[in-house]
C-alpha cells in the first residue's frame, strides 16, 4: 500500500519567504540574498525616502549594519500567510542588544524586542523582487534608549 | 440541525482531537451565517452536502472546495451556508498532520487547501464517495477513521517532542509559560521554533495566544452577557488591555461588539456532544 500524499510539492512562495528569514536569524546575509533578485526594490517603512532602494544595495546595507551593530540580533516568524497568489505577508518579532550606534541612535548596550511585518513580492521564478517591512520605529527607539 | 464529536480509536487518539459530522438533516429553510474563532486545530473536511463559502481578511467569499486540508486560522472566519448542510470532518491535533502526513503545515495557515492538491486522486475519490454515500452518521466517521488509517499503517508515524508540547498548549488553553516547553525540549530556541513552525504552522508563543482567546470565546459562546473582568482572570490576562489588544487581533471586533454580533455554532444548536467510536 503507497501513502496517500503526493510526492512532490512545488516550492511555495510561503517557503522562499520563511527560509529568509531564517537565513537572517542565522546572520547570514549571502544566504539572504540568494533568494531574492538584486535588483528588487525593498522599503524600510519607517525610514521614509531613505528607506527605499534595491535589495541588493540597501537592503544588504541595513542588513549588514544591523548585524554589526545587534550581533546577537534574532528573530522568530509567528506566522506567514499569503496575501494572493504573489505574495506574502510574515508576522516577525526580532530582538537584539546594541553593541554599536545604529542610524543614528547612539549605543547604550540596550536590548530591543520589536514586532515587524515583512511583505515579500514573489516573481514568477519564485525570487524575491520586492520586501516592505514596517515596525513602530518610535517603540524601537525608545526600548534602545534613544 | 445535527452536530456531533466522535472520538477516534486509541490507536489515532495521539492524532486525532476528535470527528464530526454537521448535517441539517435536509434542505434549511433560510441562508445561515456560522463564524468560528481561531481554535489551534487543523482539519481534512468532506462536503457531501451542497457548496458553502468562506470570508475571512484574506477571502470577501470563497466558494470552499469540496474536499480540502485546513491550516491553523490566526483570526476570525464566517462561513455562508445555505440548502443541505452534509459536513464529515477530521479534528486533527496541532502537529498531527505534518507527523502523519509529512505535510509543512506553515503552508496552510490562513488557507482551505483542495485534498486534490496534497493527495492522490484516487485516494481522495475513494474516500469522498464513502462519506457521500454512506448510509449513516457513524458510517461515515468510519470513512473518515480509514482515511487517516490508510495513511497511519503506511507510515507508522510516532509523536515526537513538538507534537508533545503543541498539545500541551492546547491543554493548558495556552495558559503557560513558553519558555518551560523550551527547557523540556533539549533544544536551542531556535531549533525549536523552527521545528515548531514547520509541524504547527506558527510560532509557539503566538498560538499559545490564538489558543487561549479560541478558549476565551468558547467560553463566551452562546452568551448575550458576560462579566469580562472574571473572564479574563480566568483566561490568566496580566491586564484588560492585553485582554482587549489580543481579542481584538484576533477576533477584529472588541469584545463588546463580538458578544453583541456573534453568529457562533453554538448559537444554532447545543453544545456538541462527544461520541465514542468504540
Amino acid at each position: 500500500m503507497s501513502t496517500l500524499v503526493k510526492q512532490q510539492q512545488e516550492l511555495s512562495l510561503k517557503n522562499a519567504s520563511v527560509e529568509f528569514m531564517f537565513a537572517y536569524q542565522q546572520r547570514n546575509i549571502d544566504k539572504m540574498l540568494s533568494f531574492c533578485d538584486k535588483e528588487g526594490e525593498v522599503f524600510f517603512q519607517p525610514l521614509g525616502n531613505a528607506g527605499k532602494g534595491t535589495i541588493g544595495e540597501l537592503g544588504k546595507a541595513i542588513w549588514l549594519g544591523l548585524i554589526d551593530s545587534f550581533p546577537d540580533i534574532d528573530n522568530t516568524v509567528d506566522a506567514a500567510v499569503a496575501q494572493d497568489g504573489e505574495s506574502v505577508r510574515c508576522q516577525v518579532v526580532i530582538r537584539g542588544t546594541q553593541a554599536k550606534d545604529f542610524a543614528g541612535i547612539v549605543n547604550k548596550g540596550k536590548k530591543f524586542e520589536s514586532d515587524h511585518i515583512f511583505i515579500f513580492h514573489l516573481n514568477p521564478a519564485n525570487k524575491i523582487d520586492s520586501i516592505q517591512i514596517s515596525w513602530d520605529h518610535e517603540d524601537f527607539q525608545r526600548q534602545l534608549g534613544s | 440541525m445535527f452536530y456531533r464529536k466522535y472520538q477516534p480509536s486509541s490507536l489515532l487518539s495521539a492524532f486525532v482531537e476528535c470527528y464530526f459530522i454537521w448535517d441539517s438533516e435536509g434542505p434549511m429553510e433560510e441562508a445561515m451565517i456560522v463564524e468560528s474563532p481561531p481554535n489551534g486545530f487543523c482539519s481534512v473536511v468532506f462536503n457531501y452536502g451542497d457548496a458553502y463559502y468562506l470570508q475571512n481578511r484574506k477571502y470577501e467569499k470563497l466558494q470552499v472546495p469540496l474536499q480540502f486540508v485546513s491550516g491553523q486560522s490566526i483570526y476570525s472566519y464566517k462561513l455562508f451556508l445555505q440548502g443541505s448542510i452534509g459536513i464529515a470532518g477530521i479534528v486533527f491535533k496541532p502537529a498531527a498532520l505534518a507527523t502523519v502526513f509529512q505535510l509543512p503545515v506553515y503552508e496552510y495557515t490562513e488557507e482551505r487547501i483542495d485534498l486534490y492538491k496534497v493527495f492522490r486522486q484516487d485516494v481522495v475519490n475513494k474516500y469522498a464517495a464513502q462519506i457521500k454515500l454512506a448510509t449513516g452518521k457513524e458510517q461515515r466517521v468510519k470513512s473518515l477513521e480509514a482515511f487517516i488509517m490508510h495513511q497511519y499503517n503506511v507510515q507508522k508515524p510516532e509523536p515526537d517532542y513538538i507534537d508533545t508540547a503543541a498539545n500541551f498548549i492546547i491543554e493548558h488553553n495556552g495558559m503557560l509559560q513558553v519558555s518551560d516547553l523550551l527547557r523540556d525540549s533539549y533544544m536551542s530556541r531556535r531549533s525549536f521554533e523552527r521545528k515548531f513552525f514547520h509541524k504547527v504552522g506558527l510560532s509557539p508563543k503566538y498560538y499559545a495566544r490564538i489558543r487561549r482567546i479560541g478558549y476565551l470565546c468558547n467560553l463566551i459562546a452562546g452568551k448575550k452577557k458576560v462579566d469580562w473582568p472574571a473572564v479574563f482572570h480566568e483566561c490568566e490576562f496580566y491586564d484588560q488591555a492585553h485582554f482587549i489588544k489580543d481579542f481584538e487581533e484576533f477576533t477584529g471586533r472588541t469584545p463588546q461588539q463580538y458578544l453583541k454580533e456573534n453568529t457562533e455554532l453554538a448559537n444554532y444548536v447545543e453544545k456538541p456532544k462527544t461520541q465514542s467510536l468504540e
